[in-house]
């Protein structure tokens, strides 16, 4: 039984992300803009801004889809998806999330990195501690 | 194969409720054969939708054993029990637990992506099983769009894509009109004739016993079994 094949994970995120997770499109304008405004503004306080109003948004990206996320895990759960497969799928997901929304810092400005980086942790520390409130209750 | 699909032995659960501990089933015995149709009534509150999820194995007993198919839940690890959702117990829950967002076949399709089928296979499966429920014209269309009644169908293909042993149904008919609450129940009853699942059902609703083979209430957190004049 192919539970954990890396075609399984793919098609799951895919799902996820093409019907779940209508805010990846916001989530694109938001970290656009932001790339410019870190472009525009090289100054040390104002990384540190920028790094601040970060976390907050991506835990607000999530927020924004937490319901249907919910739903999905909730759906997973109970037809028998490994716990493994959930676990990669989140990963994947939460990547595909920040890389959406670190890209145009990263082009704009190299050392935005460290930036990019915490958002993947914020996202995926989200989407896994949702998963594992759900998978208690359901 | 086993006559007997579902065996509890001792089974307790409770829940923590702020500081103190809520036992919510204590001493539970039953017996499920194969092929039958149970109903399993109570009071909200009674531990009727904790059965059933320990039957799924989606939450383990404190104590007692459970045994599904020949296997015992409490032996299993996440991944075994997972498996079992997937192959051996389908369970409905009261919210028909589709994705809103997804067309009728994408969540009929998902339970049999997860057990590797190809996709020709999986096609002509989702086409079988959307042709028992009535509902072939509709394989396209979002779940959202669909009514109670539709959904409920929906949610039950879901299930019975995998051909489980058995059907776990929470509450099928609390959503439906009588007309709908009829339908669902004699799918229910032609599902247990055609493929020999043995369907367990949650109920409040008293007007199903007619389509019961037999009928259990939980009094007290235990399992008793009743006469239908007795509901």
């Amino acid at each position: 039984m192919s539970y954990i094949s890396i075609n399984n994970m793919l098609t799951l995120v895919t799902y996820i992300l093409r019907n779940e997770c209508k805010s990846v499109y916001v989530t694109l304008l938001v970290a656009f803009t932001l790339g410019v405004l870190n472009y525009v503004t090289m100054d040390i306080v104002e990384h540190a801004l920028l790094l601040i109003a970060l976390i907050p948004t991506s835990a607000s990206i999530i927020n924004t889809d937490k319901e249907r996320i919910i739903q999905v895990f909730r759906f997973l759960i109970i037809i028998g998806a490994s716990p493994q497969l959930i676990k990669y799928a989140i990963f994947l997901l939460s990547l595909t999330y920040s890389v959406i929304f670190a890209t145009p810092y990263v082009i704009i400005n190299v050392s935005s990195f460290l930036m990019a980086l915490i958002a993947v942790l914020v996202v995926y520390i989200t989407l896994l501690s949702m998963y594992f409130r759900i998978a208690r209750r359901s | 194969m086993l006559d007997l699909i579902v065996v509890l032995r001792d089974v307790w659960k409770s829940y923590r409720v702020g500081q103190s501990r809520v036992t919510v089933l204590r001493n539970v015995n039953a017996r499920f054969k194969r092929g039958e149709i149970v109903g399993i009534h109570g009071p909200s509150g009674s531990g009727k939708t904790t059965l059933l999820k320990l039957i799924a194995g989606l939450e383990r007993p404190d104590r007692g054993e459970i045994i599904v198919d020949g296997y015992n839940l409490n032996m299993l690890d996440d991944l075994g029990l997972a498996m079992i959702r997937n192959t051996i117990v389908s369970y409905i829950p009261q919210d028909y637990g589709l994705i809103e967002g997804l067309s009728v076949k994408d969540n009929i399709e998902l339970p049999l992506l997860l057990s590797g089928m190809p996709s020709d296979e999986r096609e002509r499966k989702i086409d079988e099983i959307l042709d028992y429920i009535g509902l072939r014209e509709k394989k396209h269309v979002k779940v959202s769009r669909l009514s109670s009644g539709e959904k409920q169908r929906v949610a039950i293909a879901r299930a019975l894509v995998t051909t489980p042993s058995v059907l776990l149904a929470d509450e099928p008919t609390a959503n439906l009109d009588w007309r709908n609450a009829v339908r669902v129940a004699e799918l229910f009853r032609s599902i247990r004739r055609d493929f020999k699942t043995t369907v367990i059902i949650v109920t409040h609703d008293p007007r199903l016993l007619d389509f019961m083979d037999r009928s259990m209430t939980i009094v007290s957190g235990t399992l008793k079994e009743i006469s239908p004049t007795q509901v």
